[in-house]
């Protein structure tokens, strides 16, 4: 096991080089010229013209006139010791703006991955065990109208319902834990429903479909033959092997999940990494973009080696040597 | 009965359902109703009278001779733009994207040695003392200011209550006027030749050259006074501390890229007025506008920054909880051209486009006819302004069109394009240029048979391909024309050569002289006259086509006192110091 994952591992840094170096071909491709994008943007609001001195000189500061390759690996060498640069935009080290808006995303993240397992286990197990029946019916009525279901649009019906209804809205912005917990949970309960609905009902379909596969093997059938409680059939032995795939499933989601926060968290004014992601594209922000891509595929990576690893826990058939 | 349905049978149904949703959401959705263009509408009011209700009325500044009135509560507003750390509470060095915010959070901690006594899209007022007691004028370059005495710092650290000087302008003045990519106001002090301080509450300011405008221009709340003692070794604010009407009394009150909560400074120099007048100030960020609207509507804010629609403002116009507001918008939308680019280095083809643009119905399609023409200084209520009734019978503005498309064919069919010929044209990706750009292109094919190829491009590509590299023929653009408000000379400055707003390189010597001659003329009606001289040249130049200048609406709940939403004053967070909340049961007052 311990080499499977050094393995891993050491798999994953040739896959981060060439993440590395496809991100920062593909900003630098983008159409736009950083120093120009970010001088208009400001200039614009208070009408104030730009002038090549004002775009040279930036693209001086930011070491823009360098070669393409010392740039790149200038960057790169930062990465290596974890100095991932300043963002010219907000004049932060880029790993203060990451660090600062990491905790929100995972708040918001984690609520929803809780949330739509608390949803999809439930729902899934009782459409399968009373399968053909009411129950089974509603659960994948759900489950079909939470896949078809966009999570942004659900946040904005978390939004404009009760406004139009009862004339109250979720509170929008940001409290930190520390300083109005109660504020804090109100601010996320929404924004992570919305994405956690739409990710159990894909886990509860393959839950369902995968638990009467499993219902209908010899070993749950001794089980019961064994008289043992259906409770105990179910969750001991049914519902461990059924989760195998859908864990499968899960990590292959985590992307979806950071997807849902980009637009969600912009809806909800919560200052996430997702949100950074698209205010830093806007301003053609290299340093910061570069750094949330490599991130965003470390996260990749890890959540697939973690579901991996986690095969072994579940079913101890599964051994890596 | 159960058993019975199979899912097969299941889904039909749900089909059969969300089908039949569908067909009466549309069938029963009310029948578009199309309207004639409207008329000209007087300024500054709008095409057509608004409703007789309490909502459309703005609320009568309050005083503490009101007797509804309190001290005391928290006013919310809602920001859509970002600060990031405390080194962006910072007027001189603003991170790109922030000005809105700039000025409300900003202006509410500092202050500078004069302030606009109301914003300068509303009507104009000039400037009056803010820090400083009284000024004088010695002669043609050099002026005296007295300072306010005993005016203090808020007593945070590093500066502690110490008081203000004049040391400290001289200070600021350095700073402001640094000619690095952040330092965006050092502009205004071009002409700035020296500054002596005779004593420490007492300037002497001496310009290189007469420019009559440049107090004027310390008015503006980026011209803050900042101690010295807050900026660490890169020149980067550590912590806010002014001499204004709110401060930051703990850190943990700001949570970057989201809120502030800002408190009443109990050492505001105007204390002995009562001001301010509530406790606290907090800035909400709510980056969507439809999130901001609903927030206004639920009372989770109180105002919102320049985020109200069309739509919004029909739906609050129509809610007596709410006082709105109309006050016409700092810039305009207009096109410009490429005068070294053919074919429309002709003037003929320019000015065959200019006549045959019918702004009517742009402004009746894109705003309802919530709008104004204007010709080329603005905004359309200002002095300077051509009247909106002459402007609308001048060729290329006046209705019907049927005179102007047929001296615009004729002029086209002179230059040689009598079938009319394909346009590249760029369109910075804001939704009203997109909008203009659409109509317009309707209406060259349709008079000219001139085929607009549009480009959608986002704002920074479109500013580096019109304004760095002159790499177009035709673009949409807005034009800042608020500034013609005070000064027409600012707004000018987009066609004044050598200028970087001037997308179009238009250069014409007689311009040039009477621009010049305009920033040194004191008289007004002569300044007036000769704007109107200038806006003539540009009318037979057609560097530019001017199309339309729409409402900014602002609103909050008839609770809030104070504001002015006219003159757009409660944008700057300054005038945050005269509102003052009348909460009885009211939803969402604290």
């Amino acid at each position: 096991m311990k080499q499977y994952i050094l393995r891993r591992l050491f798999i994953a840094i040739p896959m981060l080089l060439g993440t590395s170096i496809f991100i920062f071909a593909v900003m630098r491709i983008l159409p736009g010229d950083m120093a120009v994008a970010m001088l208009s943007l400001s200039s614009a609001e208070r009408g104030s013209g730009v002038s090549m001195e004002k775009v040279e000189a930036l693209r001086e500061q930011m070491g823009l006139n360098r070669p393409i390759y010392v740039q790149y690996l200038d960057w790169m060498w930062g990465v290596v010791r974890f100095d991932f640069g300043v963002s010219p935009v907000s004049r932060l080290p880029v790993a203060e703006e990451v660090l600062r808006a990491l905790p929100v995303t995972l708040e918001l993240g984690g609520m929803a991955f809780v949330l739509s397992i608390v949803i999809a286990l439930p729902v899934g197990v009782i459409a399968a065990i009373r399968q053909d029946t009411w129950q089974d019916y509603a659960g994948r009525l759900f489950s079909i109208g939470g896949l078809s279901i966009p999570d942004f649009w659900l946040g904005t019906l978390f939004i404009l319902f009760p406004l139009l209804i009862w004339n109250w809205m979720p509170p929008l912005g940001f409290s930190p834990i520390d300083r109005d917990l109660g504020m804090n949970l109100q601010q996320f309960i929404f924004p992570a429903l919305a994405i956690g609905i739409h990710q159990s009902a894909a886990y509860m379909r393959l839950l369902r479909a995968t638990m009467l596969e499993v219902m209908r093997q010899d070993y749950v059938r001794t089980a019961r033959a064994k008289g043992l409680r259906e409770y105990t059939v179910i969750v001991r032995h049914a519902l461990r092997n059924a989760l195998i795939p859908v864990i499968t499933f899960m990590g292959g989601r985590i992307g979806r999940l950071i997807g849902g926060t980009v637009v969600l968290e912009t809806i909800f004014s919560l200052p996430g990494v997702g949100r950074l992601v698209v205010t830093s594209i806007e301003w053609r922000d290299y340093p910061t973009v570069q750094s949330l891509i490599m991130l965003f595929t470390t996260v990749f990576i890890l959540a697939n080696l973690v579901v991996d690893i986690s095969y072994a826990w579940l079913d101890p058939r599964i051994r890596y040597s | 009965m159960v058993a019975m349905i199979d899912w097969r049978s299941g889904l039909l149904g749900l089909g059969l359902l969300g089908s039949g949703l569908v067909l009466s959401t549309v069938a029963c959705r009310p029948a578009e109703t199309t309207t004639a263009p409207a008329a000209v509408p007087a300024i500054p009011g709008r095409a057509e009278a608004p409703a007789a209700s309490a909502a459309a009325q703005p609320a009568a500044v309050g005083t503490p001779s009101d007797p509804k009135f309190k001290y005391g509560g928290r006013l919310i507003y809602r920001n859509h733009k970002v600060f990031k750390a405390l080194a962006d509470f910072d007027p001189h060095r603003e991170p790109p994207g922030t000005s809105g915010g700039v000025l409300r959070r900003t202006t509410a901690i500092y202050n500078g040695i004069f302030e606009w006594p109301n914003h300068p899209y509303g009507p104009s007022q000039g400037f009056i003392c803010d820090l400083c007691e009284s000024w004088k004028q010695i002669n043609d370059t050099t002026y005296e200011i007295k300072l306010r005495q005993g005016v203090k710092y808020q007593n945070l650290p590093p500066v502690n209550g110490r008081e203000f000087t004049a040391e400290d302008v001289v200070f600021n003045f350095k700073r402001i006027a640094q000619d690095g990519p952040s330092y965006h106001s050092s502009d205004k002090l071009e002409d700035l030749k020296s500054v002596e301080t005779p004593d420490k509450y007492t300037l002497r300011i001496t310009l290189k050259e007469f420019n009559p405008l440049f107090l004027l221009g310390l008015g503006d709340p980026f011209m803050a006074m900042l101690p010295k003692e807050i900026l660490d070794k890169d020149d980067k604010v550590t912590y806010p501390v002014g001499t204004g009407p709110f401060m930051l009394k703990d850190a943990k009150d700001f949570v970057p890229s989201s809120r502030e909560l800002l408190f009443k400074n109990p050492d505001y120099w105007r204390k002995g007025e009562g001001l301010p007048y509530v406790d606290e100030f907090e800035n909400i960020l709510i980056v969507d506008n439809d999130a901001g609207f609903d927030a206004i509507m639920t009372g989770q804010v109180h105002e919102g920054h320049q985020s109200l629609s069309e739509d919004h403002a029909d739906i609050l116009r129509k809610d007596s909880r709410f006082v709105l507001t109309e006050a016409v918008r700092d810039s305009g939308t207009g096109t410009s051209f490429n005068l070294a680019a053919k074919p429309v280095d002709d003037v003929r083809v320019r000015r065959a486009m200019h006549l045959a643009t019918d702004r009517q119905e742009m402004i009746s399609t894109i705003y309802r006819g919530n709008a104004f023409i204007y010709r080329f200084v603005g905004p359309a209520n200002g002095d300077y302004a051509t009247p909106q009734e002459d402007t609308a019978k001048r060729p290329g503005w006046r209705q019907p069109k049927d005179q102007d498309v047929a001296e615009a064919k004729k002029l086209l069919t002179e230059a040689g394009f009598p079938n009319g010929f394909k346009l590249p044209t760029i369109v910075s990706k804001s939704i009203d240029h997109e909008k203009f750009a659409l109509i317009s292109q309707q209406q060259m094919r349709k008079y000219l048979n001139i085929d607009l190829a549009l480009e959608p491009l986002e704002m920074g590509l479109a500013n580096q391909r019109v304004r760095l590299e002159q790499n177009y023929v035709f673009t949409f653009s807005s034009a800042s024309v608020a500034d013609g408000l005070l000064d027409p000379t600012v707004n000018f400055h987009n066609w004044a050569a050598n200028d970087p707003h001037n997308e179009s390189r238009y250069n014409n010597a007689d311009y040039e002289r009477l621009l010049e001659q305009l920033r040194r003329e004191t008289d007004k009606p002569k300044r007036i006259a000769m704007t109107r001289q200038m806006e003539d040249l540009l009318e037979r130049d057609v560097p530019s086509i001017s199309l339309a200048q729409n409402y900014r609406y602002r609103a909050w709940p008839k609770f809030v006192h104070g504001l002015s939403g006219e003159s757009g004053a409660g944008d700057t967070g300054r005038w945050i110091r005269q509102v003052w909340l009348e909460c009885g049961n009211a939803k969402g007052c604290q």
